[in-house]
């Protein structure tokens, strides 16, 4: 997993809570890297056991904690992190949702190492549209509806997620019929 | 206008995958513009000029339409006049058109740029890679503030280490100084433990020796291998060893610190070989990592206690020369007190009879004398007394206003003679009964209104008694004599109550006296559990007080006599014209003997004397006496075992006959001894006539 993902996870932490929780976090996820380098790629279990001791350490279930880092992506860190790109990335929701794909393709081509995932639109009409969601990484659905919610506040449009099809009901992917 | 060959493309299509394209005419006029550009820049569009809109950076130096169609195989960079942006691209002649044609995009270096430009993702056609190159710029961006606060944080944690660092050198610092001084301060401790004048044991709390300095090996003859791990009361005396052991566990239950000399009496050490030797012991503690640990000075008190004995031999030896002397003094003033008292007697008898001027003033200064002399002898045999620790005081009831009455009727007679002034004030508050020795009393206050009237010229001389507390049946009761007379200087003041100090030298030749009364007076008062003192000054007088606790007196006091009830005593016996009443005397002393004799027949008595106690019971078995007279020292049968036969015969017979005590002094054990062989009354030596005539007519007086 990209660095900014576990970066974004701390700085979520951090700002909602404190050092001292995240520390106990790090702590009980026995994991000692001090800090993470957004453009490293790190092992994709450094994420879940962030995800599984701050759950713990919350009194959060995993999947609140990645909806709410969802939430937090892309509030904060996308815009932190990409600023104006992530601005350029469209003037509306539904722009933004269309180029999601395009975005996608080309974090793969830019860093050959990692595997990002793909999204897919079907169906697009002037106020909805179907996301496909296709991961390597199983279990991160929430942190999909997380960023998909982000985006709703982000650029303030009142956004209805679906959870048409569902990985972990048998689907190859998740997809969501989302409406604006 | 292009026009389409083998691939029909239209200006939108054209304008879809380059949407920042524009052409131009050689007269440099803009034909067509992509929508991206024409959203960029409003001011291009068709028909406007090239080089109003645009300045050819590279290839440079193109002027015309000619030149830049020369270069067209260049890359091309176009600043967008008016804008802050460059166009980075191709060039491409049309000859269908007779034009050129830009196919290119934004150079974009900065992702800040596509917001400031008012662009986003979908203005740029999909294989245009400027996003991505954005991309990789905002990953290298970020790359950035990620090193960025990392050196940050390095820079943090830099400064905090260094920050530690110090911290550590200084603490290092700091503990080297404190091991320094640890073994500086165990450097000391060794040299001032093995230097020690004592021997020092440090004992573990289980008792067993921990250390020990090499005096204390000297000490006991051991070697430090021989004691280093065992029990401590290998250094004590078996017979002591046991009571140690319970000693040191109460005191490892309850440490206290012990200082030398309040270590036991009597603490004997154990030798290696086997001898023992006197020891005084100091004790002290800590609370070490390793429990409590004691250490033990121990001092060697042979030659102490070798020199505390000495002394006391010597001591012993000086308080009993001393009381030799003072007994031998005492028995001295005695023998001497006796004649003495002859002589005033006899004196006294002389001057009864018919004499001439002349003999009579011879007569009197001879009782002066003897009087003088008497009172040196009973100066110094009280003195002797309170010296040999002999001095007893007597506790009777007495009555104090009838004392210092008697008192004050003695020295107004030797004021009169000076021409003072006596004045007696006893305050109406002072309890009149009291219980006490009213003979010492009388002679403190004889001895101070002594002094005064002998140290003042003129003037008065003041006696005040008054109550300074009454409390739980006890008076205390304040006398002081005041005079105005020579005074007394600071100096002397404090040595005044000394024995043998007067003044000074040319005082006592001057004045007279033995120096010893106010040592006898301040003694007295200290046995009455009072204290005495004097204020004065040179030239003004002195005055000096005496505050005394007494008890009240218990019983009502009999009345002493007055001077008009004896004066008729003395009549009526005479004037009875009858049988005399006969008195027995036995006295062996002749003088004495004489003296009384005289007094009897004078108080016109049928006197009768015998010498000892033998001829004392012989006469009493042949005649019948009024009254006895019976001197407690006598040779052959003493005075006290007469009495005593004397009563026996009486329990046979029936009868009592008042058998009054002569006695050498007042003492309360002399008297105790008359009371409890029989004896009736009593009357000391020198006998007073006055009180004499009293006693016999107390006793005579009364029916068998």
């Amino acid at each position: 997993m990209y660095g900014m993902v576990n970066k974004a996870v701390e700085e979520m932490v951090i700002s909602q809570f404190d050092d001292e929780t995240w520390e106990k976090i790090k702590a009980k996820a026995a994991i000692d890297v001090e800090i993470f380098i957004s453009n490293e790629t790190y092992p994709d279990e450094i994420t879940y056991k962030l995800v599984v001791s701050a759950a713990e350490i919350l009194k959060l279930t995993p999947d609140q904690v990645l909806e709410a880092f969802g939430i937090h992506w892309v509030c904060h860190t996308a815009p932190e992190g990409y600023g104006e790109l992530f601005t350029a990335g469209g003037k509306t929701l539904s722009d933004f949702l269309v180029n999601l794909p395009s975005f996608h393709s080309r974090i793969k081509l830019i860093f050959p190492k990692l595997d990002p995932p793909i999204f897919i639109i079907t169906e697009p009409a002037d106020n909805s549209l179907s996301l496909h969601y296709y991961s390597p990484r199983p279990g991160l659905t929430s942190f999909v509806i997380g960023l998909l919610k982000g985006l709703g506040i982000y650029y303030k449009t009142q956004l209805d997620i679906v959870l048409v099809n569902s990985s972990e009901a048998g689907s190859d992917h998740d997809e969501f019929l989302l409406t604006w | 206008m292009v026009s389409p060959h083998k691939v029909g493309i239209s200006p939108d299509q054209l304008s879809t995958v380059f949407p920042f394209h524009f052409c131009f005419d050689p007269t440099l006029t803009l034909s067509q513009v992509g929508h991206s550009l024409a959203l960029l820049c409003p001011g291009i569009a068709e028909g406007a000029s090239f080089f109003e809109n645009f300045k050819i950076e590279r290839p440079a130096y193109l002027v015309d339409f000619e030149s830049i169609l020369k270069q067209s195989h260049q890359l091309f960079i176009l600043q967008v006049k008016y804008l802050d942006v460059k166009l980075r691209g191709q060039m491409k002649y049309v000859p269908e058109a007779g034009s050129l044609l830009f196919l290119g995009s934004p150079w974009l270096t900065d992702p800040a740029q596509i917001g400031e430009l008012g662009l986003t993702i979908s203005d740029f056609a999909t294989h245009d890679n400027s996003i991505d190159l954005l991309q990789v710029l905002q990953a290298q961006n970020i790359a950035l503030a990620d090193t960025q606060k990392l050196a940050k944080r390095l820079t943090l944690q830099q400064a905090e280490l260094k920050k530690i660092n110090t911290a550590m050198k200084d603490e290092m610092a700091v503990r080297k100084e404190a091991e320094e001084k640890l073994l500086e301060g165990e450097n000391i401790f060794q040299i001032l433990f093995e230097s020690a004048s004592d021997g020092i044991v440090i004992v573990s709390a289980k008792g067993t020796i921990e250390m020990v300095n090499d005096h204390l090996l000297s000490l006991f003859g051991y070697s430090r291998i021989e004691v280093l791990g065992q029990p401590v009361e290998m250094l004590i005396p078996s017979r002591f060893a046991e009571q140690h052991v319970q000693y040191r566990t109460g005191f490892v239950k309850h440490p206290q610190n012990r200082p030398m000399s309040l270590s036991k009496p009597d603490l004997f050490a154990l030798r290696k070989n086997g001898s023992e030797f006197p020891i005084e012991t100091s004790l002290s503690y800590v609370h070490s990592q390793k429990g409590l640990v004691v250490m033990v000075f121990i001092m060697d008190i042979t030659e102490k206690k070798q020199a505390e004995k000495d002394l006391a031999e010597a001591r012993d030896q000086a308080i009993e020369a001393s009381h030799l002397k003072s007994e031998f003094l005492a028995a001295m003033s005695h023998e001497i007190r006796t004649p003495m008292n002859g002589v005033i007697g006899i004196t006294d008898l002389l001057m009864e009879t018919a004499l001439d001027e002349e003999q009579r003033k011879l007569l009197k200064m001879v009782k002066d004398s003897g009087a003088s002399l008497l009172y040196i002898i009973n100066d110094i045999l009280d003195t002797s007394k309170i010296e040999a620790g002999m001095l007893q005081l007597e506790n009777i009831d007495f009555d104090l206003s009838s004392e210092i009455e008697g008192v004050s009727d003695l020295m107004t007679i030797r004021t009169k003679e000076k021409q003072l002034v006596l004045i007696t004030q006893i305050q109406s508050d002072v309890p009149r009964h009291l219980y006490g020795d009213p003979g010492r009393l009388r002679q403190i206050l004889i001895n101070l209104l002594g002094n005064a009237i002998k140290f003042t010229l003129k003037g008065t001389v003041e006696l005040q008694i008054e109550l300074k507390a009454l409390k739980d049946q006890k008076a205390t009761i304040f006398f002081s004599v005041k005079d105005t007379g020579i005074g007394i200087s600071a100096r002397v003041q404090s040595e005044l109550f000394q024995p043998y100090r007067q003044a000074d030298q040319s005082t006592a030749r001057k004045f007279g006296g033995t120096g010893l009364g106010l040592a006898i007076c301040r003694k007295l008062v200290e046995l009455m559990g009072g204290s005495i003192g004097v204020d004065s000054q040179e030239g003004i007088g002195s005055r000096f007080w005496f505050i005394v606790p007494f008890d009240l007196a218990t019983n009502e006091i009999p009345q002493p006599l007055q001077q008009e009830d004896k004066k008729e005593l003395y009549p009526s016996c005479k004037e009875a014209g009858n049988t005399l009443p006969k008195i027995l005397l036995a006295e062996d002393n002749n003088v004495n003997a004489l003296i009384a004799m005289k007094m009897l027949e004078r108080l016109g008595y049928d006197a009768e004397r015998v010498t000892n106690g033998r001829e004392a019971l012989d006469a009493f078995n042949r005649n019948s006496y009024r009254l006895i007279l019976m001197d407690c020292q006598m040779p052959e049968m003493d005075g006290y075992e007469t009495t005593c036969e004397i009563r026996a015969i009486e329990q046979k017979t029936g009868g009592h006959v008042p058998i009054v005590a002569i006695t050498a002094s007042a003492l309360s054990s002399d008297l105790e001894r008359c009371w409890s062989v029989g004896m009736d009354d009593h009357i000391s030596k020198p006998i007073d006539k006055q009180l004499l005539a009293s006693i016999i007519e107390r006793w005579v007086s009364q029916p068998f």
